[in-house]
């Protein structure tokens, strides 16, 4: 059993988007449709000639404590032994309840019109998304069980995204949690974060 | 559907787009048909004529199917999945309140069959064996009819990443529209049926709720002022919407407090009844609709 | 809460696939990528792409553009088939028809003989990728047929009008002659004019570049606006535009005031120790020269003996005399040191003298930066060691472009961070070249023109292209005869006008002669070009393709771009993951030295074929199919026999001429390598990029200037650069070509008020500026995401407040100069200097062309930047001019 977490480095992202489209590619998620699991915000603070832009990655923060899974009425969000927060497309029935209950924005709706569009796009066969469901970042799930890091911290030319278990002490993202160096967002909201940000 | 942002201060902000105005039908018309059955039920043990009990009720259960159509159809992703509602039930507000509507259906349904035995029989002495149990089915169906809006409310509330929403006072305002919704519907419905004195003591709990509706409003306002950003957001959005100032505060909430209190303190007018009547039932439904449109989402970004 | 589900699976695009090593196309960083393949009943499909964690170049990694590279295979927009111009159409109106190869290639020849069109009035039109992947190809196109005219887009934006000046102190100047600095051994790191090359994005230094700022690197960027870059900067110094190099002199000027340079590096191998005079108003070398003018003998300043003493006039270090003995040059010299009659003294000295004047406060006057800021940064970078001036990318944009970086590539000297970790470290490819030719140079050898290194390799060219006697038809390439006409009308003309358009119009409008006689350009073949987009102004390359003088446009692409439409004949090319490649290559400008091709990854989709299957059998039935082999083995230096051999079995029809090419090539190098040719393709196949040589051993042994000489005029870096000085006796004197130091102001009136403002462009990370990338529907998708910040035009918010324009209005935007118009959605914001307006470059495409996704996205600076090009190698002045901006 491991507990995997991320951890993303402000320092050193430059917004360059690679993370958001490897995303989109490994998991057929609907770019034509404005909908990424991963985006990189691009926020400006201060006035010239101090004004700044910040980088800020999203994601979903694959909580210990999940709204989302507390709140979904078929268990179709659910928590594998490892900690992946994911959504069983078959069992979901789209009542968006975990939607409205994720204080991260990590989720959105892949519609009927999404599952035809990604069928043309990406032929029946090899289509991943079959029924219309709630859709949501798995942290990479097939390909960590394969032993690869997730799509986006593969990716990451900046290395701005780090990826391991948490439980183990010599992983990167344990030592940069630990120290305090990586700290999650918003730990008030009690849903115990697994993705830290270094500011 | 894609996000509507608000941007302040080069913070961009996100209103939820997860419910939208189907969500709202359902809260309403599941908030008065609990309503309707509770009220049903009582005027039933009060010894009211039974076509009066009877109207509410059905009327409840017609209103929770509307709801639950309206839920399935417009809601879901998946129609056909819909059953998974219920699977998660320890946790999930949401199979709590499919339970609920079940209940106010259920409850109401075989509680109204035995008082329609002149119409259609004893179905072979199933009513019979209703009648006896009949208690038990109106306790049932009053305890969800009481609990959906407290509970649907309570959903709200309890999504901490809304700040709009997650507050006590929204499961306690919904509790209140719904009761007074119901209330006003009946006035409008069964009018013939009521002696005014009854239509009286109607308008005084109209009176009443709405007064404890102001008051609660107010108290609601007074915490947002000094609450999170998104949170005021939301009331912004609000403040902006013509609907929801003419729809709710003016006709939901300041039409009825003077109206309920003339009709409950005054002389009865019909026709002013039927305005007040109409105004609850309106502002009830634009509340829902307004309090989803405002849902302004908080994410905890650094910067 | 539910957790766990047994039942639960899912199969992602890396999946149980089969990983295919390729080369990314979307860019010139050239990432190695490997392609994931899938099987379906329909045959086999890419699925993904990834970084390669075999490279040294990118290291695993690739950035958005990628990533999305792998829609591109199925674009719907693709051209799918040749496609022949409808008899009676006009040239721009898209009115094509389907047709075979065969009679595509039918119709070229047609057309040849119709108009009679000799070789000399053909120009081949190579967009970047041409440049990187078919120069081998191109030139002995070009060479084998007698063709004396390429424009190579890379040129004129960027390889010459802004590397040339960093070349010209270092002696760098290849294919990849941008150098992959060690940013991340760097401490300190200095940026002007880029965002491209870092984090705009160009991800082998991008990698790096992160690891430098992890390791607490200070970075400080000059950039009028907060560019992606900028924004990762400790200080961002919103200089003003074109001033960058005002602000370099300054930091040189502290620099030698406070004694803050590595003295024993400069002593040692650049050309400072040198003994040199002034006349006339101009400095000159202490040399005794050859027939060419070439230094023979140099002389220095012996500390030791307090004399002066012959140098080699061609050496890496100035320690030893002539004779053999060793000596310790003087940077300074004493009082009224004379040399055959002349007063002389050091360049050092000469510098110090000429930087006088470019103190700080000068130079605050002239970027807005403070002068206090200037000296401090100056100082921090002359107290910390290993710090890196970036040697930029993309050049262009004013007349000082070149200038300023090889001012800045001086002061990269000054801080001795050349070849060295930290600073900049040259590439393996070109190392090779460097060492490969200094052994054939000792043996009395030579080598073949694409392994000349360095500067050896656009002057030898340039010998070859501008020397009339060279080609059949005594005609030298149409832009240097354009230049020369320039230059008998008293215009100053085009002093190298290498690889570019300098003078098509002209050709073509059958205004130019040579020799008096018309020179006419009849016939372009283009590939992977798209001028009408790239190159300035926009209407300058629609209107010459529409010329009626113009008789044949051959376009070799793979999507329809706003060029395709001016075809006569439109031949589709098959995408990068489509293909393999005929040659090997080094893996970009990698440290290390390495050995990388493509391998097919998926069958193509359509009815396409490969560059070399195109352009040989172009040649083959203009006869010359053996002439172009003859020219390729000479300058590659490949078996002759074995290039003829298998290139007449394709011309049977036995293989394709990819095949052929690729076979002898990966003969070459086997042979090279003492492997076969099975085991070298296998090891590629397997690994993607071979590191034959790692950059630790490389720079032990054959670090240049160190154990080499550079190729310069004198093998020193080169602060007085002998090759400029050359320019100067043969052209005259111009500021462009100064062999020394001196400023350049831009021109571009400062009157920069109410609604008039300074203009830039720049590159966003999703932006790719290869020919079609831009029609990538993810690629768009994410960009639209942020529209403000990637599409629109930034304008400060005080003055749109003053203007009264609000966000995302649409304002009418005019270039003062010149008056040309065009529109621009408006982006507020804080990020820029209230006197500047932005505008990403390369966006989009037009609105009228075949492209479904970019067409009608963003603004195009073609509208805005006129046909305006500097003297020396005719690069745009593209940002050369003020804007009005109106609601």
């Amino acid at each position: 059993m491991a507990r995997y977490g991320m951890v993303m480095d402000l320092r050193t992202c430059v917004a360059c988007d690679a993370c958001s489209a490897a995303c989109s590619i490994e998991n057929q998620t609907p770019f034509w449709d404005n909908k990424f699991r991963t985006k990189v915000l691009d926020i400006e603070v201060g006035t010239y000639p101090e004004a700044n832009r910040q980088f800020v990655p999203t994601i979903c923060m694959h909580c210990e404590e999940p709204a989302c899974v507390e709140v979904c009425p078929s268990e179709a969000s659910f928590v594998t032994k490892d900690g992946f927060v994911l959504v069983d497309y078959e069992k979901c029935m789209g009542c968006r309840a975990c939607m409205a209950a994720c204080p991260y924005d990590a989720r959105y709706v892949y519609t009927q019109e999404n599952v035809a569009k990604a069928k043309q796009l990406y032929s029946e066969e090899l289509s991943q998304h079959l029924v219309p469901h709630v859709d949501k970042c798995t942290f990479c799930y097939d390909r960590v069980g394969q032993g690869m890091d997730p799509a986006c911290v593969s990716t990451c030319p900046e290395k701005s995204r780090v990826f391991g278990d948490l439980d183990d002490p010599n992983s990167e993202v344990a030592k940069l949690v630990s120290a305090g160096v990586a700290k999650p967002l918003r730990p008030e909201l009690g849903t115990k974060p697994k993705v830290f940000y270094i500011l | 559907m894609s996000h509507h942002n608000i941007k302040v201060n080069d913070r961009e902000y996100v209103v939820q787009e997860a419910y939208e105005w189907p969500l709202a039908v359902y809260l309403f018309f599941g908030g008065l048909a609990g309503a309707l059955v509770t009220i049903g039920v009582f005027l039933y043990y009060m010894g009211l004529n039974e076509t009066v009990v009877v109207v509410a009720i059905l009327s409840a259960i017609i209103s929770m199917a509307i709801a639950g159509i309206v839920l399935v159809l417009f809601e879901l992703l998946r129609p056909f999945a819909a059953y998974r509602s219920l699977v998660n039930w320890k946790h999930s507000g949401i199979s709590w309140d499919v339970i609920l509507v079940s209940l106010v259906i259920g409850g109401g349904l075989l509680f109204v069959l035995p008082l329609l035995s002149d119409q259609i029989g004893t179905l072979g002495g199933i009513t019979t064996f209703l009648s006896s149990v009949q208690w038990l089915l109106g306790g049932l169906a009053v305890l969800a009819g009481i609990l959906f809006p407290i509970i649907s409310g309570g959903l709200l509330s309890s999504f901490n990443s809304v700040p709009l929403w997650h507050s006590p006072a929204l499961p306690v305002v919904f509790f209140l529209t719904s009761f007074s919704a119901g209330f006003s519907y009946l006035l409008l419905v069964s009018s013939a049926y009521f002696s005014e004195g009854m239509k009286k003591g109607f308008w005084g709990f109209i009176f009443g709720l709405s007064l404890l509706l102001i008051l609660i409003s107010l108290s609601y306002l007074e915490t947002i002022k000094n609450g999170p950003v998104e949170a005021q957001l939301g009331l912004g959005i609000l403040k902006q919407s013509k609907p929801f100032l003419y729809g709710f505060v003016l006709v939901g909430l300041v039409v009825p407090a003077i109206l309920g209190g003339w009709l409950f303190f005054g002389s009865y007018v019909s026709g002013i009844a039927f305005i007040g009547a109409l105004s609850v039932i309106i502002g009830g439904f634009v509340l829902r609709h307004y309090i989803l449109k405002a849902g302004v989402h908080t994410y905890p970004w650094p910067y | 809460m539910s957790t766990s589900n047994e039942s639960f699976s899912q199969h992602t695009a890396s999946n149980g696939t089969e990983w295919v090593p390729s080369i990314c196309n979307f860019c010139s960083t050239v990432c190695n990528v490997k392609v994931a393949v899938k099987k379906t009943s329909k045959g086999s499909r890419a699925v993904k792409i990834e970084g390669n964690q075999d490279s040294p170049l990118n290291r695993g990694k690739a950035c958005a553009r990628g990533q999305a590279g792998v829609y591109q295979t199925y674009d719907p927009d693709r051209i799918k088939t040749p496609l022949i111009r409808v008899e009676g159409s006009k040239r721009g109106e898209w009115a094509f028809r389907e047709a075979t190869w065969e009679e595509a290639f039918d119709y070229i020849s047609n057309k040849m003989k119709e108009h009679d069109i000799k070789p000399y009035e053909q120009a081949l039109v190579g967009g970047w990728t041409a440049c990187v992947f078919y120069m081998p190809i191109s030139v002995s196109m070009a060479m084998g047929q007698g063709i004396p005219n390429i424009s190579a887009s890379p040129m004129q934006h960027c390889v010459a009008s802004g590397h040339l000046g960093t070349d010209m102190v270092t002696g760098n100047f290849n294919i990849h002659d941008e150098v992959l600095a060690d940013f991340e051994n760097a401490k300190y790191m200095l940026f002007s004019m880029t965002n491209s090359g870092v984090a705009g994005i160009s991800t082998s230094r991008a990698v790096r570049f992160a690891e430098g700022k992890r390791r607490g690197a200070k970075v400080v960027v000059l950039d009028p606006r907060r560019s992606e870059l900028a924004a990762k900067a400790d200080e961002w110094l919103p200089i003003k535009p074109g001033t960058d190099m005002a602000f370099f002199l300054a930091v040189m000027h502290v620099l030698l005031k406070k004694n803050l340079y590595e003295k024993d590096f400069i002593v040692r191998h650049t050309n400072l120790p040198h003994l040199a005079f002034e006349q006339n108003g101009m400095v000159m070398p202490m040399m005794e020269a050859n027939s060419q003018g070439m230094p023979e003998i140099l002389y220095v300043f012996d500390e030791i003996s307090g004399e002066i003493r012959k140098v080699p006039g061609f050496s890496n270090t100035n320690m030893v005399d002539i004779d053999g003995n060793k000596i310790v040059p003087s940077l300074k010299t004493p009082e009224s040191l004379e040399l055959n009659g002349m007063k002389v003294s050091t360049f050092f000295e000469l510098m110090e003298k000429q930087l006088e004047q470019y103190s700080p406060d000068w130079a605050e006057k002239e970027t807005g930066i403070k002068s206090t800021d200037i000296a401090r940064i100056a100082e921090e970078m002359g107290l910390t060691r290993p710090v890196l001036v970036d040697p930029g990318w993309h050049g262009a944009r004013y007349d000082n472009t070149i200038q300023t970086r090889r001012i800045q590539a001086m002061v990269q000297v000054l801080l001795g961070g050349i070849d060295k970790k930290g600073g900049w470290i040259f590439a393996g490819e070109y190392r090779e070249k460097v060492v490969e030719f200094w052994k054939a140079k000792a043996e009395g050898k030579d080598v073949p023109l694409f392994r000349k290194p360095g500067m050896f390799f656009p002057l030898t060219a340039g010998e070859f292209f501008f020397n009339p006697e060279m080609w059949p038809n005594k005609k030298p390439a149409l832009a240097f005869a354009y230049s020369m006409q320039e230059k008998q009308q008293g215009r100053p003309g085009v002093l190298f006008p290498a690889y570019t358009e300098y003078g098509f119009k002209e050709a073509i409008e059958g205004t130019l002669q040579w020799n008096g006689e018309p020179y006419q350009l009849k016939a372009l073949t283009m590939n992977a070009a798209n001028p009408v987009k790239h190159f300035f102004p926009k209407d300058r390359w629609s209107d010459m393709l529409s010329h009626e003088n113009l008789k044949l446009v051959t376009v070799i692409d793979v999507l329809p771009s706003d060029t395709t439409r001016y075809a006569d004949v439109i031949l589709p090319n098959s995408t990068y993951i489509e293909r393999e490649e005929p040659f090997l290559f080094a893996a970009g400008p990698a440290q290390d030295l390495t050995l990388t091709t493509r391998f097919k990854a998926v069958e193509p989709m359509y009815d396409t074929k490969d560059v070399p299957d195109i352009l040989l059998e172009l040649a083959k039935r203009n006869g010359n199919l053996s002439k172009v082999m003859s020219a390729m083995s000479m300058l590659s230096g490949v078996s002759e026999e074995r290039l003829q051999e298998e290139t007449e079995k394709a011309a049977r029809g036995e293989q394709t001429y990819t095949k052929a090419l690729r076979k002898v090539f990966m003969d070459h190098y086997a042979n090279l390598l003492g492997k076969s040719a099975v085991a070298l393709e296998a090891e590629l196949r397997e690994k993607g990029v071979l590191v034959l040589e790692g950059v630790d051993h490389l720079l032990d042994h054959a670090s240049i200037p160190r154990d080499l000489p550079v190729p310069t005029a004198t093998g020193r870096l080169e602060f007085f650069s002998l090759y400029f000085a050359s320019f100067v006796e043969q052209s005259g004197y111009m500021p462009n070509w100064d062999p020394f130091i001196r400023y350049i102001k831009p021109n571009m009136g400062d009157d920069v008020t109410d609604d008039t403002f300074y203009f830039i462009y720049g590159k966003v990370p999703l932006v790719s500026y290869a020919s079609t990338n831009a029609n990538n529907a993810i690629l768009m998708s994410l960009a639209k995401k942020k529209e403000n910040r990637h599409i629109n035009m930034w304008m400060h918010q005080s003055r749109a407040k003053r203007l009264k324009i609000d966000e995302g209005k649409i304002v009418e935007i005019t270039n003062t100069n010149t008056g040309m118009k065009t529109l621009a959605k408006v982006h507020l914001t804080e990020l820029v200097r209230p006197d500047t307006v932005y505008l990403s470059s390369a966006f989009g495409s037009d609105k009228e062309g075949q492209l479904s996704v970019s067409g009608g996205v963003g603004t195009n600076l073609g509208d805005l930047v006129p046909y305006d090009v500097e003297p020396l190698v005719a690069g745009y002045r593209s940002q050369e001019f003020t804007v009005k901006v109106k609601q």
